[in-house]
């Protein structure tokens, strides 16, 4: 099972860095680290990094061209794009996976969610 | 191989001279010598009078220099990331993309990065780094060895790290290795520690060498700058030759090092050839450069003091005043001297600096922390610094603090942790508390005695940036709640500042060539920020010495750079007198009070 992620350009690879954070974005690094937790590979690419890498992608790149800047955030899930222009979430995820989301150990922003 | 030489000192000791009489004397010799300048307000090219910039030029024989513009740093490093993408990705992509490098922290880690690719240069037989002031120094020293940590701990870890931009550069971590290495081995590098027989300085000098050496580097020199010759004193200014062969002794003690003695001209340095004879007396030994200034019709526009109450009359609940200026040129003073009359007239009144080093206590003769202190001298007049290390501390503790409020997870939280390990992390958090001290609204004036100037623009100019990141992020993300506090906030600040009601900014220098034409750019950039000066404060300034032709000459290159001042500015001019004692206690600031706003 295998989650990539691409994300707009941040300024580093998970944007946690400003000092106004974007909740979307810890719940998706939060949603990572469950995902991780069981066992699934998420690899997560930065425009402004990992360009190198995006290019090579061509459904991200046609998706970048037909929309612009609104097609990123891009979730592609064993191969094929499951979400555009918005984080998918920590259920939603799980769901599309076949796997039962964690019940305990689970981050608190997604008990919360 | 290489040899590289770095002036390290407090603004305004000399060291850009010293630099460039260095490189000088290095290419006569014959060795093929590059002279770097990482200053943002470098003056390279009024020393060489010739344009220099951001590449490199030749300035003479055997003889290479630049100037690394951080701005154009920051284009040659976004070209290096962005430019194989244009044309590939679309529009509105590429603009975000543009807009992000405009951040502060990738213009300071584009300037580092162009300055290590010299650290590992071969290609020059010395490279003459004319730094930054210390502290900037230090700062750029320090990122490598907390950078290349900082790569190792995340690769090792989550993999996470804010160098984002860096770790697009291939081979970073080599590169900064590389770069401390050299910078550490003895053989290579070379410190050469500019300072002036004044105590400050000296005292700046043995902060920088504490850190430099706890850094790991070993090999020294010390050049003791703008000596004045005694012979040249006749009766007027005796005190400062007693004090200045103290401050000699003192500097003697405190650096076992070799040392050279550099005694002050009668003319200014400047030109090829004036920098060659410099050389000469510096490295070969021998009397004086014979640039004599001619008597002029002295100055005679200095501004009043009543004007001076004019510009700082309080129109608002508050006001700001910032004392602005390139290093070394009696800013502190100036600042301590202005809070200090306004807290005595019955202002509650706030003196806040920005300088590392706190040289407002020692003027005030008190002690200043990282609080808002009462000072004990002055009833009304209180003190703080902003320590940038603190205040880094403060800001990853509010936002930690923040993040387990919000519940977020421990997880999340020890990435958040790493995330705010950055270099970046620095210049927001002196940020925050620059705009939290200037939005405290208890006091009835705000003195600030701020680092100089290049780095108070980019204090200046980070709002703007910031502003214009955060609304981005709205942008991008469609959602206007969650980043409109942090842009508000911003906004209500960059507009005070550039509202004259609110904020006066006063620039001071002294009248030489090299700071009147920085001073002018400072004005200038200042200008395109939205920012007027208001005044400006001509400092050091000589009384007529006819017995002495020494002093004769420097009081008539004074006269005649107050009148080319004067045309650049176009702004009130005000004067503090050069004393023959260095500033340190209230008795003697009250003199500088007395310049300034007229006897009590």
């Amino acid at each position: 099972m295998k989650v990539e992620i691409y994300d707009p350009p941040m300024c580093c690879p998970t944007g946690l860095c400003g000092p106004a954070i974007d909740p979307d974005l810890i719940k998706m690094n939060d949603a990572i680290l469950a995902l991780k937790k069981q066992g699934v590979q998420v690899d997560r690419y930065n425009l402004r990094s990992d360009y190198a890498t995006i290019k090579d992608n061509a459904q991200v790149m046609a998706l970048v061209h037909k929309s612009g800047i609104k097609s990123l955030p891009i979730t592609i899930l064993n191969g094929t794009v499951f979400k555009s222009g918005q984080y998918p979430s920590y259920e939603e995820l799980c769901g599309a996976l076949g796997i039962e989301p964690l019940r305990t150990n689970k981050p608190i922003t997604l008990q919360v969610g | 191989m290489s040899e590289y030489l770095f002036f390290s000192g407090k603004g305004g000791v000399g060291k850009t001279t010293m630099a460039a009489t260095t490189a000088v004397h290095n290419a006569d010799s014959g060795k093929k010598t590059l002279i770097i300048s990482t200053d943002p307000a470098s003056n390279l090219g009024d020393i060489f009078e010739k344009p220099i910039g951001h590449g490199i030029v030749d300035v003479a024989p055997n003889l290479y220099a630049m100037e690394i513009d951080p701005d154009a740093a920051t284009e040659d490093y976004k070209e290096k990331v962005i430019g194989p993408m244009r044309g590939i990705l679309p529009e509105d992509v590429m603009k975000v993309m543009e807009e992000q490098f405009r951040s502060a922290c990738t213009v300071e880690i584009a300037a580092f990065d162009r300055f290590t690719d010299f650290l590992t240069n071969d290609e020059f037989d010395v490279i003459v780094f004319d730094t930054a002031p210390t502290g900037h120094t230090i700062r750029l020293l320090e990122l490598p060895i907390d950078w290349s940590k900082h790569i190792e701990e995340s690769s090792r870890g989550s993999g996470q790290t804010c160098l984002g931009p860096v770790s697009s550069i291939q081979g970073a971590k080599e590169k900064y290795d590389n770069a401390i290495s050299a910078m550490r081995d003895a053989a290579k590098t070379r410190f050469y520690m500019v300072m002036k027989p004044e105590k400050t300085s000296l005292a700046e000098a043995v902060r920088a060498h504490d850190e430099l050496s706890k850094l790991g580097i070993l090999n020294y020199e010390i050049i003791i700058n703008g000596i004045i010759p005694e012979d040249a004193v006749n009766g007027k200014y005796k005190k400062i030759i007693e004090a200045q062969k103290l401050h000699i002794q003192s500097i003697g003690k405190a650096f076992p090092y070799p040392s050279r003695k550099v005694y002050l001209q009668s003319g200014e340095i400047k030109g090829i050839e004036n920098i060659r004879a410099f050389s000469k007396i510096v490295y070969d030994g021998g009397g004086q450069l014979r640039t004599v200034f001619r008597q002029e019709n002295p100055f005679e526009k200095f501004a009043t003091n009543t004007a001076l109450r004019d510009i700082l009359t309080r129109k608002l609940n508050h006001r700001v005043v910032i004392v602005t200026g390139k290093g070394g040129v009696g800013k502190t003073v100036a600042a301590c001297a202005l809070a200090s009359r306004l807290a005595k007239e019955g202002n509650k009144t706030l003196l806040v600096t920005t300088d590392p080093a706190a040289h407002i206590g020692y003027v005030l003769d008190e002690k200043i922390s990282d609080t808002i202190t009462p000072m004990k001298g002055i009833s009304g007049l209180y003190a703080a610094r902003i320590d940038q290390k603190k205040s880094v501390e403060t800001y990853k503790a509010k936002i930690l603090a923040d993040s387990k409020k919000a519940g977020y997870s421990g997880d999340m939280i020890l990435a958040l942790k790493e995330e705010l390990e950055s270099p970046c992390t620095e210049e927001m958090a002196v940020f925050e508390e620059f705009s939290r001290l200037i939005g405290s609204g208890n006091f009835e004036y705000i003195v600030f005695d701020t680092a100089p100037t290049g780095h108070t623009l980019r204090l200046l100019e980070l709002p703007y940036d910031y502003a214009k990141q955060v609304e981005m992020m709205v942008n991008v993300k469609g959602d206007a709640d969650f980043t409109s506090d942090a842009k508000k906030k911003l906004e209500e600040l960059v507009a005070n500042l550039k509202n004259k009601d609110y904020c006066s900014f006063l620039l001071v220098f002294y009248p030489e060539y090299t700071p009147i034409f920085e001073a002018k750019r400072s004005l200038d950039d200042l200008k395109l920020a939205g920012i007027e000066v208001q005044a400006v404060i001509a400092n050091n300034i000589l009384d007529q010495n006819p017995k002495s032709e020494f002093f004769t000459s420097r009081y008539n290159m004074q006269q005649h750079y107050l009148k080319v001042a004067d045309e650049q500015f176009k702004l009130p001019m005000f004067r503090i007198k050069l004393f023959d004692e260095e500033i340190n206690g209230l008795d003697k600031l009250q003199w500088v009070e007395e310049e300034l706003f007229g006897r009590k």
